[in-house]
């Protein structure tokens, strides 16, 4: 499957299954994103390739040790990575040329969801990240065989 | 009901700016361009007056993008913070009126989505678990032409 940013600059191959899809409402990702939520999945980073638009990429900081990029020609938001991480990187689900069959896990930090937007349908919701909730979701995955 | 602008502000804090209303309509759009610049399912845009828009700080951050025109002008643009792009609110010259992406506001714009459209185009992965309508482009066109709720541009 690629990746491919707005302008096309930028174009990423992902070679295996990405991870859970995870919405993640927190203040960040809205803004990242100018949207509701940030959507978004980890790809290790052997099933990565880089195929074209390295010199586009530009990485913010957004927190210490985690990385956002974008591409500087269009804006499209593209991954990000932790420093503590450096074999994961998380993809935006909106530049997926694809359908990478999978669908969302749940609702993350909705706690800090925008004032505007009202989170509907089934999913569970967390009120952390996805690695605060490690044990909840590793028991709804039992529980769901 | 307060009242008073409502503020927004990019991820990085360079590019701040206010709203004095919002004028609607507030539309979420599934097409494959507003969900690349997003980098999520879709775009949330609210639509506002230019004249109730004000840039506090930031205007030599912002760096636009306009992609090649599909069917007809105006073209599709999208406007961000060249330090940490986030997509920020930018009105193209001239206008009266455009829309912001609804992510970058800091607080509630007291207005809500009135829509989703180009739900043909919506992506595989994710699904509208909502009530509010939701438009393809041919009933999009039918609700522009219709009537002043209808305003905003056509996009691709």
């Amino acid at each position: 499957m690629t990746a491919s940013c707005l302008c096309g600059g930028v174009r990423i191959e992902i070679s295996g299954k990405v991870g859970p899809l995870v919405y993640c409402h927190c203040t960040r990702c809205q803004k990242a994103s100018g949207t509701a939520f940030g959507a978004n999945a980890d790809v290790r980073a052997q099933y990565w390739r880089l195929a074209a638009g390295d010199e586009l990429i530009r990485e913010f900081e957004s927190s210490p040790g985690v990385w956002r990029a974008f591409c500087q020609r269009c804006g499209s938001p593209l991954y990000s990575r932790r420093t503590a991480a450096p074999d994961t990187f998380r993809v935006r689900l909106g530049i997926l040329d694809g359908d990478p069959g999978r669908r969302a896990l749940a609702h993350f930090w909705v706690g800090s969801k925008a004032a505007w937007h009202e989170i509907a349908g089934d999913l569970p919701r967390f009120a952390r990240g996805p690695a605060e909730h490690a044990d909840e979701l590793a028991a709804r995955a039992d529980g769901a065989t | 009901v307060t009242a008073g602008p409502i503020r927004g502000s990019c991820l990085c804090g360079g590019v701040r700016f206010e709203i004095a209303r919002a004028a609607g309509p507030f539309e979420l759009c599934h097409c494959t361009r507003c969900r690349k610049a997003s980098g999520s399912a879709f775009v949330a845009g609210l639509g506002v007056r230019t004249e109730d828009f004000r840039l506090l700080a930031g205007a030599e951050l912002i760096h636009r993008y306009e992609a090649p025109i599909r069917e007809a002008p105006p073209p599709y643009r999208t406007s961000f913070c060249s330090r940490c792009g986030s997509p920020v609110p930018d009105p193209p010259v001239g206008s009266s009126w455009f829309e912001i992406p609804a992510g970058a506001l800091d607080q509630d714009p007291r207005a809500r989505p009135d829509r989703h459209i180009f739900v043909e185009c919506k992506s595989p992965w994710y699904e509208i678990a909502d009530s509010l309508p939701q438009l393809d482009q041919p009933a999009l066109r039918k609700l522009r032409r219709g009537g002043r709720d209808g305003r905003g541009p056509g996009r691709a």
